[in-house]
């Protein structure tokens, strides 16, 4: 388990997309079991593995993310059926794709944890990090998104204003 | 600029122990959109829920965020503080600093960051948020009950008594099901008969239910509060309004030699035929492929005899169509025969059991109808070869059940009482008979169940072997078992003079096509699935629709009841209300954008997508696009995630939300 | 006219077969060639293990069968078998070798070189009934075993467990049967069929086979039957050589010659009776073939 005392050189960001009605409340075990983990994981909640967007991944790479976890209810237990049976096909292509575009998939982790398995959930999160910790920052779509800004126009002001007064 | 407001939670000091809640509630005011934020002790407590609403009002706030515990211990609460402060419900949002944060972390510092981390990001969820109206779906209150044995009659004298209408629709020409075939039930050997006829009866008279037997479900469309069922009524060759029930045609029928399917196949009944004296309804049926009639066109006996012509050749199968709110589903169980059809059977084969060729091997059903005092036998236990009264019966148990390696691994339930029960009977008939059992386990758990088996045991001399039985084969007019001993470590031989099997509990013929057609799911042995094993075991996953008996696994009488009243009780409740409302948490069709590819449709499990067709004033069809019926979609986003040209929107978890709170990481 | 060359096997006698169950060995070879069917034998093949080396290492009984299967790919044409517990082990190690990744592995270490053994392990009844078929079979029939009622004893190795041999049903199998219609002989009915006849407890506990093979003899005389007939050189070598102390045993007089599938098969196409090995058995099947004349 993840000692709070260790110092680290480097604290990666880890983003979960979880499903609400197992992993998310797997976490949720996981902290009223008063289980411990490390703090670098943000954790987003979607109806269901389903809902998650291959986009999203990408995104959240490119927004500073050295790893992502995907995560929601173990197949045949999915709240609405069959949504995870068609995240489980969309990110095994995903995958592939990822992994052609230059992503090392050891920072990319899919999982099924069920709203029984804090224990799971605190061991896929620490490893996942640790993982990731040892990999260092994840560069490439962080300059590639500097090109992109270099290219476009995003930061002139009034998109900046316009942005902020959403 | 949205005005949000955030409120961070002490939780006592299960939050501040480990976060800095003033730092975060600090850092949240900061936050572009923010125009309000405190802390708090106990955000769930009046006070705190009263802060909240004043806050609202105050600072006019458009969006409220509570950084507290999990959504799924409080969101209710605060959006219901909310909405009482004139905010719209779907506008609060709660940030999970407590389970996911305080109590996972130790590091104050690290864990404070966190917390932010966590209200920054949901406060850009917020301000996106949109205001949702929870969708409202018409309810048409009546009941479809399919499947008219106890499980059916239960849940619909149930459901009508409670002043709803409901139509029972049963595939057999009478109610009844398996318990009107049992001879006496456990735990306390009612006859069983005797408890279900006026319950039959009551089905027959009551002024709410409306009976459709020898009829089966065609097709079911529509959804939750707002179903069309087609139902099938097969040619009965008799008009219901005029048969007055009077037996005659039945007793001049000359075709006689029928085996009886009511008793198993031990009686005999006629070409047109009632399936057992007690039947609901009290009206024949002609078995058209057993009828002279209709084989070769010669005979009308039955309708020469009709006094008041109810007789008719003629007749077609009809179409009914039926509006309901609800459908409780109660179809029931087969039970799996040791016949060689390997192609119809999950379970591969009873070779060693002779394939259902030793006519003296039956079946527990069989041996229900030879100890009923309805049955073939006047109730008296004579084996089917030769009439003669067995003086040692096996049964074993576990045929079927519990063998992996034979296809099924489910333990069918009911079969330990039944035996133990079987036993008892034979030695309540048979005074110097003796009965002996192969079992592998005794498994007795329910009211009084323990102690009838042990009855069986200690009182009624059963010898009870553990260890399952390798062969039965036939040698001079008995029953050659051969079988093991596992307490003793021995081998076993007894010679019987009739063998009963309890054979696997299986889901009806047909089962998986009748889920196809309502859209409720089943498991591999084609059991129903309910929508929770613990939590919701009477609702299919498929809103509306509820399961009653052992057509969602191997039921015995009481639970039985106890679910077709639990079913019964769901759609009461279900029409409690006239109109029905429902998490607007649902997916939403860009028509502007959307291509009509209707990938949608494909990977919805609700089957909540249809297709809609655009057409101009001139009625001209512009486009067709997908359509979602916000009473079927269960909001699970998937058709979302799929769409190619992103033109279907799940209400509550936007793109736009969603990359929002990505780009705030 | 000589019928057309049929497809070829190879083939693989197993030890029991150039030993006690010779007579087996022959007729086989017999009836192969009265059916003008191939079959050569698999060069410098070697014992499978059969009984006794499952039961001690797996490893070992694998990498044994592996080997000689890996052997037998140097002929032509699928492998036939004549013994059942040869068959029942070629087949076992073909079915775990397929299915178990880390089992193959160590039998690759084991024996040296890949496991190449996808070659279709066949039994002599498979062959005669389905590749040949039973109307070819019907067809080359020169002598019919008119009158003779026969218990097919299958044993319980041949068609068990049920995934592995893939040869019949496993509890209610028909293949002899099938068969021996078609020879012109009369199959009885009886009970004990599939029963065990004790097996290799032959020799160390001999009270045992005795126990399980009278069973088997009883039955088949209770069902009326003038002969067994056997897939397996151990249980001819139970009911055959063991009959006279299991009469003794019991008391009862059974004098039921046990047959080979293949002895009686190559007797129907014609061969010569003294080509079968009836003379190198204990129960001298020949008073009671001479007695329906068909020998």
């Amino acid at each position: 388990m993840h000692s709070a005392e260790k110092k680290h050189d480097f604290e990666p960001k880890v983003v979960a997309f979880v499903c609400t009605w197992c992993t998310y409340a797997g976490a949720d075990l996981a902290g009223t079991s008063r289980m411990q983990y490390p703090p670098n994981v943000r954790v987003l909640k979607f109806p269901c593995t389903g809902r998650i967007d291959p986009v999203f991944i990408l995104r959240a790479f490119q927004k500073g993310a050295d790893g992502v976890l995907v995560s929601g209810c173990h197949p045949g237990d999915c709240h609405y059926m069959a949504g995870n049976f068609h995240a489980r096909r969309r990110f095994a292509a995903f995958r592939v794709l990822l992994g052609f575009v230059g992503v090392d998939l050891n920072r990319l982790q899919f999982s099924w944890v069920s709203a029984a398995e804090g224990g799971k959930w605190v061991e896929v999160v620490t490893e996942l990090t640790e993982r990731v910790r040892a990999m260092g920052p994840m560069r490439e779509f962080k300059e590639l998104e500097q090109e992109e800004q270099w290219s476009a126009t995003l930061t002139t002001p009034e998109l900046q204003q316009a942005y902020e007064s959403i | 600029m949205s005005r949000i407001g955030v409120f961070v939670c002490h939780c006592g000091e299960n939050i501040s122990r480990t976060v800095d809640v003033e730092r975060v509630a600090g850092e949240a005011a900061q936050l572009p959109g923010v125009a309000y934020s405190c802390d708090y002790k106990y955000m769930c407590s009046d006070p705190g829920q009263n802060l909240l609403k004043k806050a609202l009002a105050e600072h006019n706030l458009d969006g409220v965020l509570v950084a507290a515990c999990s959504p799924r211990m409080h969101e209710k609460t605060f959006r219901k503080a909310a909405q009482s402060a004139g905010l719209n419900p779907y506008l609060c949002d709660m940030g999970n600093i407590r389970e996911h944060c305080s109590w996972v972390h130790e590091d104050r510092e690290a864990a404070t960051a966190k917390a932010s981390d966590i209200v920054k990001l949901m406060v850009e969820r917020v301000k996106r948020g949109k205001a949702l109206a929870p969708i409202t779906v018409p309810v048409t209150k009546r009941a479809l009950v399919i499947g008219g044995g106890i499980a059916g009659i239960q849940a619909a004298l149930d459901i009508a008594d409670a002043g709803k209408e409901v139509i029972l629709v049963e595939r057999e020409p009478s109610i009844g099901g398996h318990m009107a075939q049992l001879s006496e039930t456990f735990p306390t050997l009612d006859c069983s008969q005797c408890i279900m006829t006026p319950k039959m009866v009551d089905v027959a008279n009551h002024p709410n239910i409306t009976l459709y037997t020898y009829a089966e479900i065609e097709k079911v469309d529509g959804y939750i509060g707002n179903f069309q069922v087609t139902i099938r009524r097969k040619a009965r060759s008799v008009v219901e309004d005029k048969c007055t029930g009077c037996g005659v045609c039945t007793s001049k029928c000359p075709k006689k030699k029928i085996p009886n399917e009511f008793d198993q196949n031990l009686g005999m009944r006629s070409a047109i035929y009632v399936p057992f004296p007690q039947a609901v309804p009290n009206t024949p049926v002609i078995d058209r492929e057993n009828c002279t009639m209709f084989q070769s066109g010669k005979c009308g006996v039955c309708a020469k005899v009709c006094g008041p012509q109810a007789i008719d050749y003629e007749q077609q199968d009809t179409l009914v169509v039926e509006a309901v709110g609800a459908v409780v589903v109660a179809t029931g169980f087969k039970l799996y025969s040791i016949d060689r059809k390997p192609e119809e059977s999950p379970i591969k084969g009873y070779g060693e059991f002779g394939y259902g060729l030793i006519p003296d091997v039956i079946d527990g059903l069989t041996f229900e109808r030879l100890a009923s005092a309805s049955g073939p036998t006047g109730g008296k236990i004579l084996r089917p070869s030769d009439g003669k009264e067995p003086r040692q019966v096996v049964f074993i148990q576990c045929v079927g059940s519990r063998a992996r390696e034979k296809g099924i691994s489910y333990c069918s339930k009911i079969c330990c009482m039944y035996t133990a029960k079987h036993t008892m009977l034979y030695r309540h008939k048979v005074h110097d008979g003796q009965a002996y059992v192969f079992y592998m386990d005794a498994r007795t758990p329910g009211k009084g169940y323990d102690e009838f088996w042990r009855r069986a045991v200690e009182v009624e001399d059963a010898v009870y072997i553990r260890g399952m039985v390798s062969r039965l084969y036939q040698r001079d007019g008995k029953i050659v078992v051969m079988g093991s001993d596992t307490l003793v470590g021995v081998q076993v031989e007894i010679e019987a003079d009739l063998v009963v099997l309890a054979t696997a509990v299986q889901a009806q013929d047909g089962a998986d096509l009748l889920a196809q057609k309502l859209g409720i799911s089943y498991d591999k042995y084609n059991f129903y699935s309910e929508a929770h094993a613990k939590l919701k075991p009477v609702e299919c996953a498929t809103a509306g629709i509820y399961l009653a008996g052992a057509c969602q696994g191997p039921k015995d009488i009481p639970d039985t009841v106890s679910q077709a009243s639990a079913a019964a009780a769901k759609v009461i409740t279900l029409f409690s209300k006239d109109q029905l409302e429902r998490d607007p948490v649902v997916a939403k069709v860009n028509e502007k954008y959307c291509v009509g590819c209707l990938q949608c449709k494909k990977v919805c499990p609700y089957g909540a997508v249809e297709e809609k067709e655009i057409r101009d004033r001139q009625g001209n069809l512009v486009k067709v696009v997908a359509n979602v019926n916000a009473g079927v979609c269960g909001g699970c986003g998937t058709c979302q995630a799929t769409c190619p040209s992103k033109s279907v929107e799940l209400d509550g978890y936007t793109d736009e939300q969603i990359m929002a709170m990505i780009e705030a990481l | 006219m000589t019928p057309k060359k049929l497809k070829n096997y190879s083939y693989y006698p197993g030890c029991s077969l150039h030993a006690s169950g010779r007579e087996y060995d022959i007729s086989t070879r017999a009836l192969f060639k009265a059916l003008n069917i191939g079959l050569k034998e698999v060069p410098d093949w070697f014992c499978c293990g059969a009984t006794p080396a499952h039961n001690v290492d797996e490893l070992l009984s694998l990498s044994l069968c592996a080997k000689n299967l890996v052997l037998a790919e140097e002929v032509e044409g699928d492998l036939a078998v004549a013994c059942a517990a040869c068959f029942s082990r070629l087949k076992t190690t073909q079915h775990h070798l397929k299915v178990d990744d880390e089992k193959r592995a160590q039998v690759e270490k084991a024996i040296a070189g890949p496991a190449t053994i996808a070659k279709p392990v066949k039994h002599i009844l498979e062959i005669l009934v389905r590749d040949l078929g039973l109307a070819k079979l019907e067809e080359s029939v020169k002598k019919p075993l008119f009158g003779l009622k026969v218990a097919c004893y299958y044993g319980c190795l041949l068609t068990r467990p049920p995934e592995v041999p893939e040869l019949d049903d496993c509890e209610d199998p028909s293949i002899m049967e099938d068969l021996l219609r078609a020879l012109g002989a009369e199959p009885v009915s009886w009970s004990h069929r599939m029963e065990c006849c004790g097996a290799n407890f032959t020799l160390s506990r001999p009270d045992v086979v005795l126990h399980l093979s009278d069973a088997i003899l009883r039955s088949a005389q209770a069902a009326g039957a003038d002969c067994v007939m056997v897939a397996c050189p151990l249980c001819h070598g139970n009911l055959d050589i063991r009959q006279e102390a299991i009469e003794n045993r019991s008391q009862e007089k059974y004098d039921l010659p046990i047959f080979y599938i293949t002895q009686l098969a190559a007797l129907a196409m014609g061969v010569d009776d003294d080509k079968l090995g009836f003379d190198s058995v204990i129960v001298d099947p020949r008073p009671m073939l001479m007695d329906k004349e068909l020998i």
